[in-house]
């Protein structure tokens, strides 16, 4: 078996999947931040990028920067795929090498590691957690909610990065960098990904801050408003999500105040939920909400209705503002 | 492309009265700001909303009832209306509710007519600073997006038999 077609046996879904990490975006090619394809963890703390094919010189096979491990791994002649595993932790990378016997010979291809510090990994990776007792080692593991978040969130990110041909060449400009400095082009994504991070539970966390009965609403009454949020969003504030800057301190700015709205609506939107009456993801109404379209008379239009029981004129003045 | 463009006017002349509809009914929950309209104007409100779920539900959940003393419409204290007009298709049918008690006479019933079309009446007479005054609601309605025929009505009325 020669070298290269061992490595680009690596199917980077199933090296995700190792990790504990589902899909959240692919682009063709590219996806948000600039890569082709984001792996991430139902918290979205753990998060896989990759490009694949890259041409050019594979650069050193392994850098550990913080909390992100770089992987060149080289595929055919001339090119190789890059992965930055951030908050993976490299001895669980390790592990994958060594679990994976079709780069092990790759695994010892890298320079050979100090003897106390592949002890000090040896020891961490027995106490490693395994994918099974993810939930318990990490509460917020078992809420899945910020995925299905980034599942709305995902495609319109990669819809506004479809849209910026600048970002495009960006990205192919980026591809050059990944090559002469990985550190510097995976540090630049690791940025962008930690903005969104922040802001996905920024949003989590205001949530749960909320009222009581907002907080106790079922996860995909969640996710409806959050999507209906980010679908409120133009081009240019989708970006500041993760390019950060004053664009990005208006959007949080305009999620507070869509927040202060679904406080007042605590009772409407508890009782459409109950009912099975909310729409699910990206909802008009909500949406209007985000935009500020829907006037406070409205809103106290269906709080009455509501504390009436009026649930057939509740849900038709969701109609109105639209 | 002429339809089209009467086919959005109407889609958006419907929801404009569909939405000035439920801001009437949000200002009529107010049982002060339903009286006092009711004695500026001096004769019947209008409230048009869209189709007989929201009708039926602000007409028997409306706050004025319980708020001047005669409870929300109810088989235990209201008694069975029936249709009183010998012309009317509705004549000998249970159409409505109506109470009398110590706060004056409240009524709710089913009607038709060619003017409001589909629509609930809603008449509550009171002694109000010694004085005997009515005040009248038509909670109109659509039978699926079109003004309701007789027949509709007529439909209706048999199921509340």
């Amino acid at each position: 078996m020669s070298y290269a077609a061992s490595v680009s046996a690596v199917d980077v879904d199933v090296m995700a999947r190792f990790f504990g990490l589902r899909l959240v975006s692919r682009g063709a090619p590219w996806t948000f931040p600039g890569v082709h394809a984001v792996f991430a963890d139902q918290s979205f703390a753990r998060q896989m990028l990759v490009i694949e094919n890259v041409p050019g010189k594979t650069p050193e096979r392994l850098i550990e920067d913080g909390n992100m491990v770089i992987l060149n791994l080289p595929t055919t002649a001339g090119h190789f795929t890059s992965v930055a595993l951030i908050n993976v932790g490299r001895p669980r990378v390790e592990a994958w090498f060594e679990q994976t016997s079709v780069v092990r010979q790759l695994w010892r291809q890298l320079a050979p590691l100090p003897t106390a510090q592949a002890q000090i990994w040896g020891c961490e990776r027995c106490r490693l957690p395994t994918l099974d007792s993810l939930a318990d080692v990490v509460p917020v593991f078992a809420q899945d909610h910020m995925r299905h978040l980034m599942e709305c969130l995902g495609p319109m990110l990669q819809g506004v990065w479809d849209s910026t041909g600048g970002m495009v060449t960006a990205a192919a400009n980026g591809v050059r960098q990944l090559v002469t400095d990985p550190g510097g082009f995976w540090g630049e994504k690791r940025e962008q990904m930690s903005r969104l991070g922040d802001f996905l539970a920024h949003f989590d966390t205001k949530i749960r801050e909320m009222a009581a009965g907002i907080s106790r609403l079922p996860d995909r009454v969640k996710v409806a408003l959050m999507c209906s949020f980010a679908g409120s969003l133009g081009t240019d504030a989708l970006l500041s999500i993760l390019t950060g800057g004053a664009g990005l301190a208006a959007v949080m700015l305009r999620l507070d105040r869509y927040l202060v709205k679904i406080v007042r609506l605590e009772q409407v939107i508890g009782a459409l939920s109950s009912l099975n009456r909310l729409p699910t993801g990206n909802a008009p109404f909500l949406q209007a909400l985000a935009a500020g379209r829907v006037g406070d008379d409205v809103i106290d239009a269906m709080r009455g209705f509501q504390q009436h029981g009026m649930t057939d004129l509740m849900t038709g003045a969701m109609a109105c503002p639209l | 492309m002429p339809a089209l463009i009467m086919l959005f006017f109407f889609a958006g002349t419907a929801e404009a009265r569909l939405c000035r509809g439920l801001e009437r009914a949000m200002e009529f929950l107010n049982t002060n700001r339903f009286l006092q309209r009711s004695r500026e104007v001096g004769r019947e409100l209008m409230l048009p909303l869209a189709d007989i779920s929201q009708a039926r539900s602000f007409a028997f959940r409306f706050p004025a009832f319980r708020e001047l003393g005669f409870g929300s419409p109810n088989a235990n204290t209201w008694r069975r209306y029936q249709g009183r007009l010998a012309a009317s298709d509705l004549h000998g049918h249970n159409v409505g509710w109506e109470i009398s008690n110590g706060q004056g006479h409240a009524r709710v019933r089913l009607d038709w007519d060619e003017h409001k079309g589909g629509h609930y009446n809603i008449e509550i007479r009171r002694l109000h600073n010694g004085r005997n005054e009515t005040h009248r609601l038509a909670v109109q309605f659509q039978c699926n997006n079109h003004p309701c025929s007789r027949q509709d009505i007529n439909r209706l009325a048999q199921s509340m038999q």
